[in-house]
Parts: C-alpha cells; sequence; structure tokens
C-alpha cells in the first residue's frame, strides 16, 4: 500500500516539483540568509499548501497515530509567541529590554511556517523520493558553506589562531572597545558581520560533529557519505582549530561518547530497569537541588556559600540568572513571557541557556511547550534509530548533531549575535526563528516514525 | 608539491590581505587606567611629522572660531546655515531638531504669511529650552558615520581608535575615558582613508582635564584655560600640487578644564576661513595645542614648575557637517 502511493506521487509532476522546492527550501533554511527566516516561512505553508492534498489520505492516517501530538506543542507555543511581549513592540523601548518588533502578521506567519516545516520534513520523508543521505548531506551543506566563507573571512580579518594571539587586546569600532579574541567574521546573507566568536563555534562544531559517526563506520560506508561528511567536518574542525578556539571541541565530548556506546553496544549493560531509576533518581535529584537553589529553601545557598567549589558551581552568575528565571516562571510571575534584560543592576537575559532563554521570553508556558515539543520529538527519534532502515552511519551523524547542538545550547545559546552596538535594536535571534531550530522541526517531520508504516514496508518488500 | 604550494599561496593570500581587524590593537586597560599620566594617546603618523615633506602654510583665525557648550542650542550657530545652504530643508530641520513646542507651529495657523510662518519656527528652534537643537542632539545627526556619507566613507570612519572622535558623543556620556582621547601638547595625528572633496563648517570638540587633586590641596577646581589650538590638514603630492600642510591656529580664550566634564565646541566656517578649496584632498590631520594660561599650573601665563601635576587635552569629536569625500 505504502509503495503504491510513493509511486502515484512520484508519478505526478507537480508533486516532483514541489518536493525539490521543499528540499531546496531546507537548503536554504540551513544556509540562513541572515534574517531570511519570515521568507522561507512563507515559502514553507505555500508548497504545504499544494502538496498537502496529495498526502492527504496518508496524513489523516498518521495524524491519527502521533502526527498530531508532534504539532500540537509547536501550535501552541507558537500561540504563546503571539502574546509575549518581547517578539512585539512598544512605544517607548529602552536599551535594557528586548523586543523583536514583530507584527501580528509576521508572528502568524512563523506560527503557521513552524507547522509547516515540520509537515514538508513528513512529505519528504513520506514520498521516498530523495534518500536518506541526500536530505541529511543537504542540510549539513547547508550549515557548513557560510561557515567555509565565515572561516576565509574570519582569517583574512584576524589571522591565524587570534584568540591566542590577541588575548588581552582590544580594537575599536565606531568609538567602542571590543575584546579581539570575541571576534570573528560571519555570513549573513551576502554581508559578513563581526559577530560573537561563539556564533562561528557553534555552526563549527555542530557541522564537526557531524562526522564522528565515520571514526567507527566499517569499510562497507558509501563513498558519497564518506567524502561528502568527512569534507564538512573537516571544515568544521579546521575552524574551531585555525581560530585557536580548542576548548570548544570539548562539545563533541556527548556525540563521541554516543558513538563509542553504539560502536561497543555498551546500551545492552545500560537498557535495563535498574540503569533507567539510576538515570531517572539522578534527573530527580538535580531537578530537586536546582529548585532548593532558586527558591533558596532551608538557606541552602548559605551553606553552598561557605565552601568555595560549591560556591563557584550553584552560586555563579549563570546559575543565579538561571534561578531568577525559574522562580518567576514557577510562581506564575511570568507566564507569558517577559522583555526586561536586567532587574535592577542584576542582568538576567540572555541567559546563555536556551531553554531559559525560553522561559524568560516566552514565560513558563512557553516553555513548558517547547520542552513538551523536545521530548515527543527525541522519542520519536529514539524509535526512529532503533527501527528505520537508513544507513547507521547517517543515523548516527543525525543524533551526534542534534546531541552537539542540544549541549552547545545548554551553554551558549546566542541569543545576541552581533558584536557591535550599534546593531543592538536587531541583534534578537530567538532560538525559535534560527536556522538550527527550523531544521530541527524538519527532522521532527522528517523521523516522524509510525511503527506500522515501516512493518508494512518490510512485508512489501 | 603542488599541494604544499596551494597551502603556501592560501596562507600567504591571508598575510598580505593584511587581518584588516587586528591592524591598530591596545591592551584591554590602555588609555583609562587610575594613572593619569599613562592615558595618554600619542600616535601621530610619521609622515605628519616629518616637516620636509609637506609645504606648510598657517593661518590664525582667532577671534573668528565659536564656542559653545554642548547643551546649547546650536540653531543660529550652524543649523540656520544647513537650511540657507539647502544641506536640509526647514521641514527636516523641524523634524531632526524640533521639540513638540516647535512641532506644534502650524503653517495653516498664519493664513498665507509664509514670512511669518518660518519666523516663528525659527524662534522656536532657537529657544534655550530646545534641547532637540542642542550642539548634543546636532553631533547625533551630523557625526563622520552619518549615513550620508556613504557606506565606504561611514565604515571608514568607524575602524580604529579614531572612531572615538567620529562617534557623534560630544561630552562624557558616563563611560569617562573610554569615549574621549586624551592628548598632550605633541598632539596625535591620523590618516584617513578617504579624501575631503567637499566641506564647509568644521566643528570639534573637547576640554582642558588636568590631574590636579583639587580636594585634597582644599581649593576650588579652576574651571577655565586658555589654548592655543593648532589644527594641522594634509594633503598628498599629486601630478598638479606638492604636498601640502595647511595648518589653523586659534585661541580658545575660555576652555572648559574640570567643570563635571563639560566640553567646549569649537566650530569655525573653514570655507570661509580659508581661500576656496583649500582644504580639497585633505586626506589626514593632526590636533596640537599649546596651553597657555592656567590659574593654578600656568597663572598668569607663566608655567609654574613647582607644580608636578599635568594638563591634556581631551578630544571627544570632529565633525565636517554635510562634507563630501570620495
Amino acid at each position: 500500500m505504502l509503495l503504491v502511493m510513493k509511486k502515484e506521487l512520484q508519478s505526478k509532476t507537480l508533486v516532483l516539483i514541489s518536493l525539490f522546492l521543499a528540499l531546496e527550501l531546507i537548503l536554504f533554511i540551513a544556509l540562513d540568509f541572515g534574517r531570511l527566516g519570515l521568507v522561507f516561512n512563507i515559502l514553507a505553508v505555500l508548497l504545504v499548501a499544494i502538496l498537502a492534498p496529495f498526502f492527504f489520505n496518508a496524513m489523516k492516517v498518521d495524524l491519527a497515530k502521533g502526527l498530531y501530538i508532534l504539532l500540537m506543542p509547536i501550535l501552541f507555543y507558537g500561540m504563546v509567541t503571539l502574546l509575549a511581549p518581547a517578539y512585539g513592540t512598544m512605544d517607548i523601548m529602552y536599551n535594557n529590554e528586548t523586543f523583536m518588533q514583530y507584527n501580528l502578521f509576521e508572528k502568524i506567519i512563523y506560527l503557521i511556517g513552524a507547522i509547516s516545516i515540520i509537515l514538508i520534513g513528513y512529505f519528504i520523508r513520506k514520498s521516498g523520493v530523495f534518500k536518506a543521505k541526500h536530505v541529511y548531506i543537504v542540510i549539513l551543506a547547508g550549515f557548513t558553506a557560510p561557515l567555509l566563507v565565515s572561516l576565509f573571512a574570519t582569517l583574512i580579518n584576524y589571522g591565524f589562531f587570534h584568540t591566542l594571539i590577541y588575548k588581552g587586546k582590544i580594537n575599536f569600532y565606531g568609538g567602542s572597545a571590543y575584546l579581539v579574541v570575541k571576534q570573528a567574521s560571519y555570513l549573513y546573507g551576502f554581508k559578513i558581520m563581526t559577530v560573537d566568536i561563539n556564533v562561528l563555534l557553534t555552526n563549527a562544531v555542530i557541522v564537526t560533529s557531524a562526522g564522528l559517526g565515520l571514526l567507527l563506520a566499517k569499510k562497507d560506508v558509501h563513498k558519497f557519505e564518506l567524502i561528502s561528511l568527512s569534507i564538512m567536518s573537516a571544515i568544521g574542525l579546521l575552524t574551531i582549530i585555525l581560530t585557536g578556539s580548542f576548548l570548544t571541541l570539548i562539545f563533541l565530548l556527548p556525540a563521541i561518547l554516543f558513538a563509542l556506546f553504539i560502536k561497543f553496544n555498551l546500551f545492552r549493560y545500560v537498557n535495563n530497569k535498574i540503569s533507567a531509576y539510576i538515570v531517572i533518581a539522578l534527573v530527580a535529584l538535580g531537578a530537586l537541588i536546582f529548585t532548593l537553589n532558586a527558591f533558596n529553601l532551608s538557606n541552602i545557598n548559605n551553606i553552598w556559600a561557605n565552601n568555595p567549589v560549591t560556591r563557584k558551581l550553584f552560586l555563579n552568575g549563570y546559575m543565579l540568572r538561571f534561578y531568577y528565571v525559574f522562580r518567576e516562571a514557577f510562581t506564575f510571575r511570568n507566564v507569558l513571557g517577559d522583555f526586561r534584560n536586567s532587574i535592577g543592576t542584576e542582568r538576567i537575559f540572555p541567559t546563555g541557556n536556551f531553554l531559559f532563554d525560553a522561559m524568560w521570553i516566552d514565560g513558563l508556558l512557553g516553555s513548558l511547550l517547547l520542552l513538551t515539543f523536545l521530548v515527543i520529538f527525541t522519542i520519536n527519534l529514539i524509535k526512529y534509530f532503533m527501527n528505520e532502515n537508513d544507513d547507521k552511519v547517517l543515523k548516527l551523524m543525525l543524533v551526534s548533531v542534534l546531541l552537539t547542538i542540544f549541549f552547545r545550547f545548554m551553554l551558549f545559546y546566542p541569543f545576541n549575535q552581533y558584536l557591535y552596538k550599534e546593531f543592538q535594536d536587531v541583534n534578537h535571534f530567538p532560538l525559535n526563528h534560527s536556522p538550527y531550530f527550523l531544521i530541527l522541526l524538519f527532522l521532527a517531520g522528517y523521523t516522524f516514525y509510525v511503527k506500522q508504516e515501516v512493518e508494512v514496508a518490510h512485508e512489501e518488500n | 608539491m603542488k599541494k604544499i604550494n596551494l597551502g603556501i599561496l592560501l596562507v600567504g593570500l591571508l598575510t598580505i590581505t593584511g587581518c584588516a581587524a587586528v591592524q591598530e590593537t591596545f591592551d584591554a586597560h590602555q588609555f583609562h587606567t587610575q594613572e593619569f599620566s599613562e592615558n595618554y594617546y600619542r600616535f601621530i603618523p610619521d609622515k605628519y611629522k616629518n616637516e620636509e615633506l609637506y609645504l606648510e602654510t598657517v593661518t590664525d583665525i582667532s577671534g573668528q572660531v565659536s564656542f559653545a557648550s554642548p547643551y546649547e542650542n546650536a540653531h543660529n550657530a550652524i543649523i540656520l546655515n544647513d537650511i540657507a545652504k539647502g544641506y536640509i530643508t526647514m521641514e527636516q530641520a523641524v523634524e531632526l531638531y524640533g521639540d513638540e513646542q516647535v512641532k506644534s507651529i502650524n503653517k495653516a495657523d498664519f493664513g498665507g504669511n509664509e514670512a511669518e510662518y518660518y519666523l516663528q519656527l525659527n524662534e522656536a528652534l532657537a529657544r534655550p529650552g530646545n534641547f532637540n537643537a542642542s550642539w548634543f542632539s546636532y553631533a547625533r545627526h551630523n557625526n563622520l558615520t552619518s549615513k550620508r556619507m556613504g557606506e565606504s566613507v561611514v565604515n571608514a570612519f568607524k575602524a580604529g581608535i579614531f572612531s572615538k572622535l567620529t562617534d557623534s558623543l560630544i561630552v562624557c556620556n558616563g563611560d569617562g575615558p573610554l569615549v574621549r582621547m586624551q592628548i598632550d601638547e605633541d598632539g596625535v595625528g591620523q590618516v584617513f582613508k578617504h579624501e575631503l572633496i567637499n566641506y564647509q563648517n568644521f566643528v570639534i570638540t573637547a576640554r582642558g582635564g588636568t590631574s590636579v587633586n583639587y580636594r585634597e590641596l582644599g581649593i576650588p577646581n579652576v574651571t577655565k584655560a586658555r589654548v592655543m589650538m593648532e589644527l594641522s590638514f594634509f594633503i598628498e603630492k599629486s601630478t598638479t600640487s606638492q604636498a601640502l600642510k595647511h595648518t589653523i591656529k586659534y585661541e580658545v580664550p575660555e576652555l572648559n578644564v574640570d567643570d563635571n566634564s563639560i566640553t567646549t565646541v569649537m566650530s569655525m566656517d573653514l570655507s570661509l576661513l580659508l581661500p576656496k578649496d583649500t582644504l580639497k584632498r585633505v586626506s589626514g590631520m593632526t590636533i596640537k595645542y599649546e596651553l597657555l594660561e592656567h590659574d593654578y599650573l600656568m597663572p598668569g601665563g607663566v608655567k609654574d614648575t613647582t607644580k608636578s601635576e599635568e594638563f591634556a587635552l581631551m578630544l571627544y569629536e570632529i565633525m565636517f557637517p554635510f562634507s563630501e569625500w570620495r
């Protein structure tokens, strides 16, 4: 049945052209033509409007099987962003506030666009027109191309190893001083901008992680995957090395660990109830300590403050920001988002962590919906990883990239990317409009797993 | 071998492109230490130090320079000229420099009497209470990185430490030494990446600063000093002319010094004070000064050699409103 549907779809020129354009759109999203997210979202809506009638029957079945569970959190999350003040504007705006100044039309486009991008992923997978390797390589190429240009621009502007050579040095732009080690050049659309070097390194470490699976691959890896992944990964690695940002390599650790677990089949040791209980217990303990700290219950922070190690661990600037954001959200003072960057003299936002960023600008409701989406996506991804027939190297690559994105954004989400003060009015890069998130949405649709579908496919084979 | 050559070529290419962003770097806390004497910026391009290279003409324009404080109204001093010269229209002037009172003046209320309407507008714009027409506000719209200049010129003036003097801040904004340039009598110089083609007014904003601790001495602050300013503009050699250096000097009878960071705005119409097109093709300048009188350090114009404290000129901004560059 599935095969018949695929053949039917593939025989329709309009579908084929639209699917091709859809994949091209995904490439453009990954390329991130500097703030063209809105245009891409509009195009996604149009493509879904064209493609949806052809996938109507399949979609009806899959919605009932769980596709709606994937779509609902994003739909409601988008609705929260309609109300969250930080996405809007105000008559008088101050420097210590974040207003992204989207109008209602733009907010609605972002909302429908997000749903559309998930559906595009779902349609492309369902159609079977493109092989998984082509889809993944297209996405990675989209991330890598601007990285390569940015690497050249950075080397031309700053030379090799500038973070090591110019330690403690400043230069001036527009009358203000900036630390050289914090700078890099980055391609936005057709313009090279001076950005926080973390923006460049984020892209670099993500692209690098894509090639980790190759280290563990057997000889039967296809030439196409081998060459393309090696080249792209090397560009990422070169960026990290040539800018002298070796510490960034730490962010590859989760992906390396995962690859090792797969290689030596270590999951068999942890795939049991006891391990699950231990993990749940550790997570619960972490959450408990965090909550106690955030609300300073039993004056626990005084205890941490007495010891230099615990003081650094639990009461550093980052954690204090997280506590404040968490406290505001879970005491229902911030349900639909806030727009202030600082409270008194304390800087609160951006927090540096994508989840707490969301908790601040999208409020408790928005962050919970985002988290729900991520959990559902993760569950689908695990099912996809365990059951789909795609090449193991590709699946490893996908998980490596997603793991790296997650850990990187847990510690370094670059909400403000431009370095120079003159861009501060437009220096807002929320996660939900970033190319990484839009690609994540696409992958959520693409890897949407319906067990029955695979079983049928097996039978037909 | 080919690969090695390619690598060498790549490294060579990247090296000779000059690492534009790091051609001029400084230590992180340079120029804003607690030690007054460590904060001088003394850079002058070597070619400007060589007195043989440029044929110098010196013009004394003392008495022909206007002085104001940053918060004084600049309408009669310069905005009116901008309107008269057609740099901006009256409507643009109202939009840029008018407060609510100015904007509430309605043309329809004057019937057909346009002259009266414009008279009222001018009076309202020139009101001391119209902060939007102050020098502070004027600088915001007319610095050397204003959009009007064209992207290449704008970007050229934004790069480097000299951008402290082209960023529209004519007075301290709370960032102290970060926004000003402290210079001694030997001065400071800069080569521009573009040539000045058309100009009229020139504005320079500065104040005096000393290392004198008046509180410790138990005497009131000396808030004025007499200073001789010396601005030199350099024109490179061409097929029709040798390299030229045009120096203008003028006395500042009462430069603000140590007075809550209040600066002195010095404005002059160089198109009138110098022969026509004298400064056409200027591609660099130096700013020097000489302290003539300071009641504590140089009372009556005689340097008190028993005093070890220092006097410095704190530069904030230079402006060539509505100038053209190529």
